[in-house]
């Protein structure tokens, strides 16, 4: 099966990118000397070579081993908890329990929700009750199952329904729960009504609705889980991780080991895929610390796959209903949504899920009419949180599919339906007022359509094979931090010294998207310099100034703006130094090719170097600071912040697959996918996450779930936790839409999540158009298609 | 919750002799080893896992397709009308060779074309594919998994968590006596379609056996394996040659997946009428399950398969013209006669109806096949 990768080597030129602006229709020379280039990420030679470091390669003098004891029931009181047999044994050089630290911690301010380790009570299979330090880590190991814990099985609330009823306190699985919902295990209820939603209903000329399921399912990132913690000779914590977000990290560890920031470096190690996965502020983080300050040794903690799924933080299982109005033309009118979500164990960052399932529907539509009714349930299973896609995937996957069901009803091509309703670029939404500035999706889904020869496929396939569309749109950042403060989102310190070299600090952290590559583009393109000067020293809290971190697809925008500032301050620096050398106003020098050119003589000239050593005279190395934060934006009622970001991107994507009849097996067979990502500042990185975020969806829309056996996971490993191999994956198109953002680094927005949640549904629009049937549940697993199929045809039968 | 592997002493013997006599002396703390490829995974999760562990991958005698190499078991020993098949293939062969060999049926190549993945197909060997352990949602998880839910019959435990109550005396019981851990091998449904038989090397001599004698019993026993036995090699009749073989596998993905449902069929027409017809089944029961159409291959025992009879309303298709009407028939018997359980990936009776549509596009086009 032909597979086209990220390398543009093995594309045809007729396959190459070729950037097309939104609003001309057109492509256009790219301006930029740097930005707009296919560069290869600057940790990949690290990364193949195997001389990235992560956290598991790392050894340290007198390191320790450490493991923990995981809970092996899905709720129950903990009576007792005995270590004095795993301290005995030899090599044991520490054990820590829920007793060592009572501060709880949580991503949210709001939900604080976590203990490092369990003490009263335990609330999931998996949840950590024990952990030690030892010598090697088979002692390690051993000790643990020496640990003796006595349980009183509590009521275990293993189903959304289950959650959403009346219990006795004592069985609520948290003590805070969704005020509008006392005594339940509801964590959040989100309710919002704007626009004549009856009304619209009324006078529609069609109605879709529909109940939709969707199974949890986890990241799946490559490294598993693996941290040293290093409580060192100065008092102070040393925590290597691979963290997604090192200062959400960094204030946690504060409060659950009761010590100031300053006494803390977090450091970032080589991140093997985060996904949203690494993200979370995580209990091993607690306590592998525990243990270092214990025995004032450094102590590694690395998990294997099956902790790792159990840590999870993966997409909400959901359940929805659904249903949607229009007008005979096709013209949407009216949106209601019903939605409960499954956070599993602890809040995470559940109650920006909540909001995002249903106000992340606003788009990429105009909504003349909205209402959501979003619950999160705690529940005894493996805790929900972020994944690629955060909160917007399966409502979209519902939304994608009632639209396609309203163009059948009313007789319309199903992207004709959309080309409708698109939002315009340049506008507010009615109700949130989400500011969308450049919006490429017309274009992009022409371009889809064209290329997959959609007017001649769709509804003209013969049975079994079939073609579908889903479009989806997505924040380029957050706009409010989690946590409230007057600090910038983002800021970027920059340090020229006489050796020309050019250091990038920042805490932005490149978990392989390569936003280090990104923030050197973005300094190398306003000070004229070559890509090789610029290192960029984005791992420790110590030297980086703070940045929020790799979520919420905020890092391009936010950090990639605060390092042009910064470098804008430099060039201010160097056009002075310029202007003294050559006798020019300084305003008029362009910086290019490690030159700085009079724009109007580009005779007169000096060489990078030249310029710096002039600006550094007297005061030695530059250094300068940039910083972002995003503009006040949004509406005034409660609850108006969530989804918010300063821009957006819009996806467009088409599908084509086959579908057994007789087996239900579906096989895509190819994907065209367009994004608009505004400016794509390396070609090369947006078509790697393009195609990654196809694969991704691919495994959610086809194979992946995480199945339970009464609270306990079935599948805790790659072989029967079913991510599509190469040989299930089709050939996919990526169709980079340019779009510039006025706001983003060089016109910039998100890629790297954005592009996931159109896949499903356009599989899910496919199977219809190959066999006809609605698939409401996904994964869309073979016996789930079979079952649709024969159901159809016993309906039909009738 | 550890993967790390158990202590274990390592053998590496170069002769048969030297492996049989090692595995006497080591008597039940020993595994043999081929690929490791399952071996190894199991070991990681602590099931069943022994003291010693014998290397099979430096015995040349084992790595052969073909005649048997001079004064080699195939050689000397063997019974009725395998002895000097042309057709042997040592158990030390790797599945990617077997994949790529063309003295081999249609059939053998084509299960081993799908067994796991192309890099697991370099390590795995035909003897590893046809003693590998069966398996089970309830089985194959790690010590802190089982210490959850409890441990099963074929790990230590008391009960089973696929069938919890059996029927014993009229009266429903704990379940505390029968695995039905599936037996996930791709290779060996095709090679009993072929009627290939076994030559094993032991404490006791050399033996060859049928291998659809040769499995047997629940999810635990598995097979007539005697303690300290070696696979030497499987034996084609020569028939196996010329007839048709096809194989049909059903798996969530393209590729790494155990079967959860695979068909083979060895099929001779004359004149477009059914002169041999078996089909086997894989990985619906804890062993494959023959269908010998032509009945002269049947169990020797009535019961032999622990959850279901083949001959149990089999139609008489001998000397019939294999038309779709007919293969209608005998894919219908064949998912009939099926009774998945529900412990590895995909529902028992999806896996039962999809028994059914494979025999049918197997037979269908081993049929059409233009020789």
């Amino acid at each position: 099966m032909p597979i086209v990768s990220g390398s543009g080597e093995t594309r045809n030129e007729h396959q190459l990118n070729k950037g097309i602006w939104s609003e001309a229709g057109a492509p256009v020379a790219n301006p930029f000397n740097v930005i707009g280039k296919r560069v290869p990420l600057k940790d990949a030679y690290r990364k193949v070579t195997g001389e990235g470091v992560y956290a598991d390669d790392m050894k340290f003098p007198g390191m320790l081993y450490s493991r923990i004891l995981r809970a092996t029931k899905p709720h129950a009181r903990i009576k007792r908890v005995d270590t004095s047999k795993a301290e005995k044994l030899p090599g044991v050089r520490a054990v820590v329990t829920g007793a060592d630290a009572s501060n709880r911690f949580g991503v949210l301010p709001v939900s604080q929700d976590e203990l490092a380790l369990a003490r009263d009570k335990v609330i999931y299979n998996g949840e950590p009750v024990a952990a030690v330090a030892a010598d090697t880590e088979e002692i390690a190991a051993e000790a643990i199952w020496l640990i003796d814990v006595e349980y009183e099985p509590l009521q275990e609330f293993l189903k959304p329904a289950d959650s959403l009823k009346e219990v006795a306190p004592e069985l609520q699985i948290h003590d805070k729960v969704e005020k509008k919902h006392p005594n339940t295990n509801v964590h959040k209820a989100v309710d919002q009504e704007f626009g004549d939603v009856e009304g619209a209903f009324k006078s529609a000329a069609s109605i879709v609705s529909g109940e939709f399921k969707f199974d949890g399912i986890s990241h799946g990132f490559t490294e598993p889980h693996a941290i040293v913690a290093h409580w060192d000779a100065d008092d102070r914590l040393q925590l290597y991780t691979p963290q997604q977000v090192p200062h959400y990290t960094h204030r946690a560890l504060a409060k659950v080991l009761e010590l100031p920031m300053h006494r803390i470096q977090v450091i970032r190690t080589m991140v093997g895929g985060g996904f949203g996965g690494k993200s979370d502020p995580f209990q091993h983080e607690m306590i592998a610390s525990l243990l270092s300050m214990r025995t004032r040794k450094p102590v590694k903690l690395t998990m294997d796959r099956e902790e790792t799924f159990l840590t999870g933080r993966g997409r909400h299982p959901t359940e929805g209903k659904l249903a949607m109005a229009f007008d005979k033309s096709g013209k949407l009118l009216a949106l209601d949504s019903n939605i409960i979500i499954d956070g599993g164990a602890y809040g995470s960052f559940g109650v920006v899920s909540s909001y995002y399932n249903g106000v992340l529907s606003n788009g990429p539509y105009w909504m003349p009419s909205f209402r959501y009714h979003g619950k999160r349930v705690y529940s005894n299973r493996i805790p929900s949180g972020a994944m690629r896609g955060h909160g917007s995937v399966n409502p979209r996957y519902c939304t994608e599919t009632l639209i396609d069901m309203a163009a059948v009803e009313l007789g319309l091509d199903p992207c004709e339906i959309r080309l409708r309703n698109f939002l315009p670029s340049n506008t507010l939404t009615p109700f949130h007022r989400f500011r969308i500035t450049s919006n490429g999706i017309r274009e992009g889904l022409a371009e889809a359509m064209k290329r997959s020869d959609w007017k001649n496929k769709w509804g003209k396939l013969p049975y079994g094979h079939g073609i579908g569309v889903g479009c989806a749109w997505y924040i380029s950042g957050s706009a409010l931090p989690i946590h409230w403060n007057k600090l910038p989102q983002s800021t970027v310190h920059l340090k020229i010294d006489m050796d020309g070299g050019v250091t990038i600090h920042s805490l932005a952290a490149d978990i392989g998207q390569g936003s280090d590559t990104m923030l050197a583009q973005c300094v190398a393109e306003v000070i004229g310099c070559s890509l090789d000067r610029i290192h960029v020293k984005s791992t420790t809290t110590d030297t980086a100034p703070i940045d929020l971190g790799s979520y919420s697809s905020r890092v391009t925008f936010m950090a990639g703006n605060a390092a042009r500032k910064a470098a804008e301050e430099i060039r201010t620096r160097l056009a002075a130094a310029a202007s003294k050398l050559t006798g020019q106003p300084a305003q008029y020098f362009d910086f290019a090719d490690e030159q700085i050119i009079c724009r109007s003589k580009p005779s007169i000239r000096v060489s990078f170097m030249e310029a710096l050593h002039e600006a550094q005279a007297d005061i030695g190395a530059l250094v300068a600071s940039g910083s972002y934060q995003s503009p006040p934006l949004g509406s005034e009622f409660k609850g108006s912040n969530a989804g918010l970001s300063p821009s957006y991107s819009f996806s467009a994507f088409i599908a084509e697959v086959k579908v057994d009849p007789e087996t239900g097996f579906v096989q895509p067979l190819k994907v065209w996918a367009a994004h608009d990502c505004g400016r794509a500042l390396n070609p090369m990185s947006v078509e790697g996450q393009v195609e990654g975020s196809v694969h991704m969806g691919l495994g959610q829309a086809l194979t992946e779930q995480m199945r339970y056996r009464n609270g306990q996971m079935l599948n805790a490993n790659f072989l029967d936790y079913k991510i599509p191999t190469p040989f299930d994956t089709p050939e996919i198109e990526v169709i980079i839409v340019e779009s510039a953002d006025p706001e983003g680094p060089f016109g910039a927005k998100e890629c790297g999540e954005g592009a996931l949640a159109p896949v499903i549904p356009a599989i899910g629009n496919a199977i219809y158009d190959a066999v006809g049937v609605r698939m409401f549940e996904v994964p869309m697993t073979p016996d789930r298609v079979l079952k649709a199929i024969e159901a159809k045809a016993r309906a039909a039968a009738k | 919750m550890t993967m790390l592997l158990p202590t274990f002493e390592l053998h590496q013997p170069t002769t048969l002799a030297d492996a049989v006599a090692l595995a006497k002396k080591l008597g039940d703390d020993a595994d043999f080893l081929a690929g490791g490829t399952d071996l190894l995974p199991n070991y990681k999760c602590g099931l069943n896992a022994r003291g010693h562990v014998i290397s099979l991958q430096h015995i040349a005698e084992l790595k052969f397709v073909g005649a048997a190499p001079r004064g080699g078991p195939g050689g000397q020993g063997g019974q009725g009308d395998h002895v000097g098949s042309p057709l042997q293939i040592g158990a030390g062969v790797t599945l990617a060779e077997l994949e790529h060999n063309t003295e081999v049926p249609a059939g053998v190549r084509a299960a081993a074309s799908q067994v796991a993945s192309p890099l697991l197909r370099e390590s795995g060997t035909l003897g590893g594919n046809l003693m590998l352990d069966n398996r089970c949602h309830f089985f194959n998880q790690s010590y802190f998994w089982r210490n959850s839910l409890g441990y099963c019959l074929k790990a230590t435990g008391d009960r089973c968590h696929v069938v919890p109550q059996i029927t014993e005396g009229g009266k429903s019981v704990l379940n505390n006596k029968v695995c039905v851990a599936t037996h996930s091998s791709d290779m060996a449904p095709m090679l009993i379609a072929l009627g290939a038989t076994a030559t094993f090397a032991g404490p006791e001599g050399i033996r060859e056996i049928k291998l659809n004698d040769f499995y047997w019993g629940d999810g635990i026993a598995r097979h007539e394996r005697k303690p300290g036995e070696i696979l030497v090699k499987v034996n084609l009749p020569r028939w196996a040659q010329s007839v048709r073989s096809g194989w049909k596998k059903l798996a969530p993905r393209q590729s790494i997946d155990f079967s959860v449902a695979g068909v083979a069929a060895a099929l001779e027409l004359d004149g477009g009428k059914i002169k041999t017809l078996r089909v086997a089944l894989g990985a619906i029961d804890t062993t494959p399950v023959l269908f010998d159409f032509s009945r002269q291959d049947l169990r020797k025992a009535p019961g032999h398969y622990l959850h279901m009879d083949p001959t149990k309303g089999m139609p008489e298709v001998m000397g019939k013209t294999l038309d779709d009407e007919l293969i209608a028939v005998i894919a219908k018997h064949v998912q009939t006669i099926a009774q998945p359980k529900l412990n590895v990936p995909m529902a028992p009776d999806y896996r039962k109806k999809m028994c059914g549509v494979l025999t049918r596009r197997l037979l269908t086009e081993l049929r059409d096949a233009k020789r």
